[in-house]
């Protein structure tokens, strides 16, 4: 996942487009060299020292990892994905969801 | 297109096969016998195990990946050897081990049948024959080492053999180990319609709600229908419930469908709930209940429910910030 994710941020980066994670590691210590690693710049809420019995994950009913959510630029979640669908698969939707976002913030009812 | 999912018990089932084989004294004078040279390969096998998971626990990124896909393809790099040896001993009662190790290890990760080593296709017409001669016992046994096979063969034979015999046990390994195929959804009916005691029905129950393949709710419907068990009829019923809130899920580009499924799964959610409830099963109620509130807030087509929390270096942030993006949201975990 992580050199898709990279080069996501990274293609996208002048876009109205953000990788938001939710990490489930329960030791952030042992996190943060992999970080670095990985080159891992986007933001991601914690989901505690329970892992991935966390509170985040139990709200959202995650039962696989990684689950992934595809949400548009209003807050709606148009795409659920439970397991990686293949790059191929996720960089379509969300290219179309940016052309959609885009399209809102020239026409100004954003 | 690979799909990898890594529920948190792959880990365990990586780690788990690392404690077994173990070092015996061995006469080198005689030549090894069948059942040595067997009981060498599956050491050198459980060896080459645990190497790739050695090197797993120290590769990172990608290197990681290759590492898993070897991982799940070591069978069947070594279903050769151990067809051979069946093959080159077929009066040796060890045979009947080497070829039945070949039917669970030697399928290899891919489905595409293309891939299928030469040995596996070979052990599986050997099999098969197996299937009619070996005494009842014997094979109940042997096909239980057998879990999740890929062989649609196999799985017909032993169906023929569960039907001739009038075993129950046969019937069930058939509807487990092949509830992915149409084989094994037929089994499954069967199964719950005439031995509706027998705890498999209960575990393909649970199978097809978390599977998701196209013929589950079919299935699942036919159980309810066939069925004299009030549990079983309330578990396969929260399980199409769940499976069609997967499917509607999955309709988003086609909302006045995904509409329908939706409707429908919240039809059996709801009654799964009431069901539950009637029979003072507290768990299930629960479970059945988290299902039903997650189903109505995080599908397809609603407003993403608000995540306030820290970030990795404890500041706080919301989901909500990033209004006016397209945002991915991704549950991970470094392991």
């Amino acid at each position: 996942m992580y050199p898709h994710e990279r080069s996501l941020v990274k293609n996208l980066a002048d876009k109205p487009f953000a990788l938001v994670g939710v990490n489930s590691d329960p030791d952030l210590d042992k996190l943060k060299p992999v970080l670095k690693e990985e080159e891992i710049t986007w933001r991601s809420f914690t989901n505690g020292p329970k892992g991935t019995r966390g509170p985040i994950s139990t709200e959202w009913n995650v039962r696989g990892w990684p689950t992934l959510y595809l949400i548009d630029h209003k807050g709606i979640i148009r795409h659920k994905y439970l397991g990686s669908p293949g790059d191929a698969v996720l960089d379509k939707a969300i290219e179309k969801l940016v052309g959609e976002a885009e399209k809102d913030t020239k026409s100004g009812s954003q | 297109m690979v799909k990898r999912i890594v529920f948190s018990g792959l880990v365990a089932l990586l780690v788990l096969p690392a404690v077994r084989g173990r070092d015996e004294p061995k006469d080198d004078k005689k030549p090894p016998s069948v059942k040595e040279q067997y009981d060498a390969l599956v050491k050198e096998f459980s060896a080459a195990q645990r190497k790739v998971i050695a090197d797993l626990r120290a590769a990172k990124g990608e290197e990681r990946e290759k590492l898993i896909e070897k991982y799940m393809g070591l069978g069947k790099e070594y279903a050769g050897k151990f067809y051979q040896l069946a093959e080159d001993n077929p009066k040796d009662p060890t045979a009947t081990d080497a070829l039945f190790w070949v039917m669970q290890h030697g399928a290899g990760s891919s489905d595409d049948k293309k891939t299928e080593s030469p040995a596996y296709k070979k052990a599986e017409g050997k099999v098969t024959a197996l299937v009619l001669d070996l005494p009842l016992k014997e094979l109940t046994r042997r096909l239980n080492g057998v879990s999740r096979t890929k062989s649609n063969v196999l799985l017909e034979a032993v169906a023929k053999r569960a039907e001739k015999d009038d075993s129950e046990d046969l019937l069930a390994w058939v509807a487990t180990s092949g509830i992915f195929s149409p084989t094994g959804e037929k089994a499954a009916v069967r199964l719950a319609e005439k031995y509706p005691d027998h705890p498999a029905v209960n575990q393909v129950v649970l199978m097809l709600g978390r599977g998701g393949q196209p013929g589950a709710v079919e299935t699942l419907k036919q159980i309810i229908e066939k069925t004299t068990k009030p549990r079983v009829k309330a578990d396969a019923g929260f399980a199409v419930g769940q499976a069609l809130a997967a499917r509607a899920d999955e309709l988003g580009d086609k909302p006045a469908e995904a509409e329908k499924v939706a409707a429908e799964a919240e039809k059996y959610l709801t009654a799964a709930v009431d069901q539950f409830g009637k029979e003072d099963l507290t768990d299930k109620k629960e479970a059945a209940e988290r299902e039903l509130k997650a189903f109505r807030t995080l599908r397809v087509g609603k407003e993403a429910p608000e995540i306030s929390g820290k970030d990795l270096d404890g500041k706080e942030f919301k989901l909500s910030d990033y209004r006016g993006k397209v945002v991915l949201l991704d549950f991970w975990g470094n392991w």
